[in-house]
């Protein structure tokens, strides 16, 4: 039998040739692509302009974005500030894009991982060949290797575009950073719909429970903040859905990005060993 | 001869419903092994228990003398299944999916691909190792399903219902493919064609209702009925069915129209069944009643029928 770090290889390289060659497949990254050069191309458009309004008579309405960015990301305005001046602004929203993205993203490539062989039982030609604990992290795997692929694709044609059409001075350093950031940030949803692919065992299920938790935790912590004035539980609650609470990776101060980050990995361990514990004692 | 698969008090429920009560069974090595029993018996969920697509509540399973844990799979080479009603991937060629099968299986990618070319030659689908699922019907799909259960020529094959839905054509080629395989390795079969479980199976247990009812050679399950059932042509008259009772070794004759066959009891402690199936044949001769096939014992059907007693409804 072929070694687990060997199996898990080839579960992961399956499902990454399996997904590329899917109809919806083709057409997401597709799509990604043509949005990730309009967003770079509209984000290089405004670096000449940010920079003018940096310096002279815009000075204050630059000072105004700022606060607005500041006060939409709840990010203190220096940290920001210091963000924007370290590296070049059109990057850096070009960062903020994709953690925007960074969900759907997840959402529209990652929901199927083990649903659909379970729901079609195709995991019954593997289930005798495999380990169970390979099988499941194989297709974690292989999901989180498709989303980062998107996310990279879409990240390196917007960086290119703003670094060819503003002539800002490339940073290919902040683009891995930017890479690496929102892959990992990733990894936690996709451990999630790993868990519900398992629990459910229906591809559409864990589409539509997906979305209907993210609308639930967005509902449940709003009305903690404001109809019973409970901030900590809002916190509490907007942190069940993990990709909230990860803006602090997109800005230099160390503090918060630990903080984010230790949140990003501890949410991936305990919900993907929940899944992992789940598949493992299911019926295939 | 060592059992390739022994099971012992294997239980599965599906909520209040008990799909295994307490099987147990010894499937001997090399040779056709057949597993029947009426729908909603057991036997998918038993080669899924064995597969290790259901965990047991209880009771263990032993694979070449390998103790099978729940959630892992047997050992290299042990286990070969052909599920039933499992989907191949329909973004993908079958011959990429059987290569992948290899793999996991531990098999070189060389290996891997000459493996496909070999099970899929075995199956007569040589053609559609670069073809997409969707290219293929049910039954070609049944039988590259089939192909992928032979990869790595595992020491014991499982076919859950291997010629469900074929035409009697690809059933024949499949019944052709098993009994070349059987001399060196062990397989496992179900169907509902008990014709079909006759005609390959050395062994067979009967499951109903999640319970074995028996685990037997075929020959002693079907001729220790001390029994001969004639298909004629016409059906006999009172008279000549009371010149063939008339006969040393048969105790009772009955003619049963809905068999079209006619059934002569007789006593095998005083008869042989040979003896008293040359006897039938030469009266029959003599009352000028053409026969058109004559046979000792009951067939597997009518057995089954018997023992799992669904011939009483």
């Amino acid at each position: 039998m072929a070694s687990k770090p060997l199996q898990l290889w080839h579960v992961c390289r399956f499902d990454l040739a399996r997904r590329l060659r899917s109809v919806s497949g083709i057409v997401s990254l597709a799509v990604l692509v043509i949005v990730s050069s309009l967003v770079g191309r509209q984000l290089a458009a405004a670096a000449a302009a940010l920079e003018k309004a940096s310096e002279g008579q815009n000075a204050e309405a630059f000072g105004m974005l700022l606060e607005m960015v500041a006060a939409m990301t709840d990010f203190p305005l220096e940290t920001v500030r210091e963000t924007l001046e370290l590296h070049s602004p059109p990057l850096v929203g070009a960062f903020a894009f994709l953690m925007l993205v960074m969900p759907v993203l997840s959402l529209t490539m990652g929901y199927d991982q083990c649903a659909s062989d379970i729901e079609t039982r195709h995991a019954r030609y593997l289930a005798f060949r495999i380990d169970r604990v390979t099988l499941y992290l194989g297709k974690l795997l292989g999901a989180w290797a498709i989303v980062s692929l998107a996310l990279s694709t879409a990240a390196i044609s917007m960086a290119v575009y703003i670094w060819v059409r503003a002539g800002s001075a490339p940073e290919p350093l902040y683009l891995v950073r930017i890479i690496v950031t929102v892959s990992v940030c990733a990894l936690p949803l996709l451990t999630f719909l790993g868990l519900l692919g398992t629990l459910r065992g229906r591809a559409r299920r864990v589409a539509l429970l997906a979305i209907l938790s993210w609308l639930a935790v967005g509902l449940a912590s709003g009305a903690a903040r404001h109809w019973l004035e409970l901030e900590v539980l809002g916190d509490a609650v907007e942190f069940l859905w993990p990709t909230n609470g990860q803006w602090a990776l997109v800005f230099d101060g160390w503090q918060g990005w630990l903080i984010s980050a230790a949140r990003v990995v501890g949410y991936a361990v305990v919900v993907g060993a929940l899944g992992l514990l789940h598949f493992r004692r299911r019926d295939l | 001869m060592s059992a390739a698969v022994e099971i012992r008090g294997l239980e599965k429920s599906y909520g209040a419903t008990r799909a295994l009560a307490g099987v147990s069974l010894s499937v001997p090595a090399r040779g056709v092994f057949g597993v029947v029993g009426p729908n909603g018996a057991g036997k998918t969920t038993l080669f899924s228990v064995i597969s290790g697509f259901l965990h047991p509540d209880a009771g263990s399973v032993v694979i070449g003398g390998t103790a099978i844990v729940p959630g892992r799979p047997p050992p290299a080479g042990a286990l070969g299944v052909l599920p039933q009603d499992a989907s191949f991937i329909g973004e993908l060629s079958l011959g990429r999916q059987l290569q992948h099968f290899g793999l996991l299986q531990g098999l070189s990618r060389s290996e891997a691909n000459a493996e496909v070319k070999r099970t899929l030659a075995l199956v007569g689908l040589p053609e559609v190792e670069r073809k997409r699922p969707k290219a293929l019907s049910h039954g070609m799909l049944k039988r590259v399903g089939i192909a992928q259960a032979l990869i790595g020529n595992p020491d014991v094959v499982i076919f859950d219902e291997p010629t469900a839905g074929l035409d009697p054509h690809a059933a024949r080629g499949i019944h052709g493919l098993v009994r070349t395989i059987a001399p060196t390795q062990t397989v496992i079969v179900s169907s509902h064609n008990l014709g079909e479980i006759e005609s390959l199976c050395t062994e067979v247990a009967i499951l109903d209702r999640g319970t074995l009812l028996r685990q037997d050679h075929v020959g002693s399950v079907v001729g220790e009925a001390a029994v001969l059932m004639v298909r004629l042509s016409t059906a006999p008259t009172p008279e000549q069915l009371d010149q063939l009772r008339g006969l040393t070794a048969i105790t009772a004759a009955s003619w049963i129209p809905s068999l079209g066959r006619l059934q002569l009891d007789f006593d095998a402690q005083a008869t042989r069944p040979g003896y008293a199936a040359s006897d039938v044949a030469r009266k029959l001769a003599d009352l000028e009643l053409p026969f058109v096939e004559l046979q000792v014992g009951k067939s597997l059907e009518d057995r089954f029928v018997e023992q799992t007693g669904l011939g009483a409804s």
